[in-house]
């Protein structure tokens, strides 16, 4: 019998696998996607070979890109932007990694030391700034914000994005020759601008030196190698494994997983099971192993930041292509988030011609205008603060057929509160005096349907979980992604809230069912950086 | 676009035949008789109107296919050296000179 068995690599459960195995517990980590060997020889920069939902390298689908993705059931106009494989949807993320607004957290001053323990960690770290991170700080500025300089975010202000981007050295951001910007020549963001084709850059880095830090590159390789950079033991890694059933007897609980490259079944028995599949896989996996919902609140109160993006045309040049996609940003109290958003052709013209109003659709020669030189547009993100309903919502499709893990996810959005909407109005309006006081020429608002990057708060701490992320319902299963938020956090980008609570997590574990001490607040963290982690990733052969 | 909806959701019938079959029966409505490749650019938006403005509860998975197949259709005309042609871009590069430096308020 195993200690534990996390269910997905993705941003939550290699946090657990590593902090726990740093501990010495036996821990296996199961990935539904494909483990990724060589990222510089199997990742791509081209969008449509890396992004494509379909067909692409990141996708929410199985290891085999003969095979088709994975299916949902989306009975709305939405975008689901997801990805399986080691690493999960921190392969594409932007990596910024700002804390939760503190009023959206009953107990956020307890989670300070743990969100510290994660920047270490990770590390998190101020953005380096490119032209378009100038011009909006300076129009945000012009349009009367001040600079926050804290982490805790305490009034209206615009900063340089936290993120989880190491800051460039050498030649890194000051070239575009190939030859010299392999490692160690360059080192962290070479500001390829490529932030959600994954990051394998810089070239011949240490996979755990590479600029981006998906848990790819931080989290997993330091479970992977516990027993050398910690006293602790390796966890084991087990890609293209979909676990169908998680079950629940006695003190005992086991996880069936199927091989998506043969189809064979296995089982593995551990004390304790922590599910981090993601806000809509989880409760499809919680509802299709028939465990206890006693008060039917699985599943349901689904948010996701109501994203909405305003682009603006410049007459000069933004440099909205080059950097990483997003670094800088400014928030909002109360109503959420807004953020700077570069990104290469390809992506950016999606974001212009989505949107729940066809008339607002950017399309034929506007488009064209618009898109007529990508380096002089400027497009900001609108993450809205927006409110837990129950109608909105993950159940099991009776719609769809199911596939070879079960009855498929239906995820509904059904309604937003006036509170939402009114949130993401407000926030539409700054970005657009931010855009204004940055010379814009012309100015669109997409009203974008349901575009679903941040998706959290479907198994809810105090509805499904306990403040510990435990179960309410089932002792010895926690939950470690973003579904457990209790909330949308108040606009922030969940990613870090959701490393910091699987850190508190994980010690809760240690402390609860193996007789542990707790460490954070009490120990120094090891930086997935550090000159230890390198040496064991090399050791390794990772 | 044909390829990523066919692989998109594999079934007896193509994804790209019941999209198609959808927008034919849409523009059959705008222009009886006609094919959506018959009409006009307006028609054509005429089209996506009607079907964009179907009631969620009853057309919610039509509401999602043509929502997405012309976002769709954007990413990947753009994402073609001949999209990046047009929005001139000059190609996907392992880095780039942009690095200013560290903001001071």
């Amino acid at each position: 019998m195993r200690d534990v068995i996390v269910v997905g690599a993705g941003g939550g459960g290699p946090v657990v696998a590593k902090e726990l195995a740093a501990r010495g517990l036996d821990v296996l980590l199961l990935e539904a996607g494909p483990a990724w060997t060589d990222p510089e020889r199997e990742w791509s920069h081209d969008e449509n070979t890396a992004n494509n939902p379909a067909t692409g390298i990141f996708r929410f689908g199985p290891g085999d890109r003969t095979q088709a993705p994975w299916a949902r059931d989306l009975p709305q106009n939405c975008f689901v932007w997801q990805t399986a494989g080691v690493g999960g949807s921190t392969l594409h993320y932007f990596a910024n990694s700002p804390r939760a607004m503190p009023e959206a957290l009953p107990d956020y001053a307890d989670l300070i030391p743990y969100y510290e323990w994660v920047e270490h960690t990770l590390p998190v770290q101020t953005a380096a700034m490119g032209t378009k991170e100038e011009l909006f700080l300076r129009a945000a500025t012009k349009a009367g914000l001040p600079t926050q300089t804290s982490k805790d975010i305490s009034r209206a202000a615009c900063r340089p994005q936290q993120n989880a981007i190491l800051q460039p050295q050498g030649t890194a951001g000051k070239t575009s020759k190939a030859k010299q910007l392999v490692y160690p020549r360059a080192k962290g963001c070479t500001f390829c601008g490529h932030c959600p084709q994954g990051c394998f850059l810089p070239l011949k880095a240490p996979l755990n030196l590479k600029a981006k830090r998906s848990t790819h590159v931080s989290y997993v390789p330091m479970a992977l190698t516990a027993d050398r950079w910690a006293r602790g033991r390796a966890a084991t890694l087990v890609p293209d494994a979909f676990a169908v059933k998680v079950n629940a007897e006695g003190q005992t609980r086991s996880v069936t997983w199927r091989n998506t490259r043969t189809g064979a079944m296995s089982t593995d028995e551990a004390k304790v099971v922590v599910l981090s599949a993601g806000a809509l896989e989880t409760p499809r996996l919680w509802l299709n192993s028939g465990l206890p919902n006693p008060n039917d609140q699985v599943g349901r109160g689904l948010t996701d930041h109501y994203l909405d993006f305003v682009v603006a045309r410049f007459s000069h040049y933004t440099g909205s292509t080059k950097g990483a996609t997003s670094a800088a940003r400014a928030e909002f109290p109360g109503y959420g988030c807004i953020e700077q958003a570069g990104a290469v052709p390809g992506l950016q013209a999606q974001g212009l011609t989505d949107s729940n109003e066809p008339g607002r659709r950017v399309l034929g020669a506007r488009l064209r205008r618009f898109l007529g030189d990508v380096d002089k547009l400027m497009a900001i993100a609108v993450i809205t603060d927006d409110d837990v309903l129950p109608q909105n919502r993950v159940t099991l499709s009776d719609v769809m057929t199911p596939d070879a893990h079960g009855p498929i996810a239906r995820m509904e959005i059904r309604g937003r509160t006036q509170r939402t909407l009114a949130n993401r109005d407000f926030l539409v309006a700054r970005a657009a005096e931010i855009l204004r006081a940055a010379g814009a020429r012309e100015i669109v608002r997409m009203n974008w349907a349901s575009v679903l990057l941040h998706i959290h708060t479907t198994m809810r701490m105090g509805a499904v979980v306990s403040a510990d992320c435990e179960s309410l319902a089932v002792e010895r299963i926690f939950v470690a992604d973003n579904s457990s938020l209790p909330n949308a956090l108040g606009g922030p980008n969940p990613t870090l809230t959701t490393q910091a609570l699987a850190t508190r997590t994980a010690e809760r574990i240690f402390v609860r069912y193996f007789g542990g001490d707790p460490w954070v607040g009490r120990e120094s963290p090891v930086s997935s950086i550090d000159d230890t982690v390198t040496v064991a990733v090399f050791a390794a052969g990772l | 676009m044909t390829r990523t909806l066919d692989r998109f959701l594999p079934g007896p019938q193509p994804l790209s035949a019941t999209a198609a079959a959808i927008l034919d029966g849409a523009a059959a409505q705008v222009k009886p008789g006609a094919t959506f490749a018959q009409l006009s650019r307006t028609q054509k938006a005429q089209v996506f109107d009607t079907l964009e403005r179907l009631p969620v509860e009853s057309a919610g998975s039509i509401r999602f296919l043509v929502g997405n197949l012309q976002d769709l259709t954007a990413f990947l005309a753009y994402s073609t050296p001949r999209g990046h042609r047009l929005a001139r871009y000059s190609a996907t590069l392992h880095g780039r000179k942009d690095f200013r430096g560290y903001w001071r308020a």
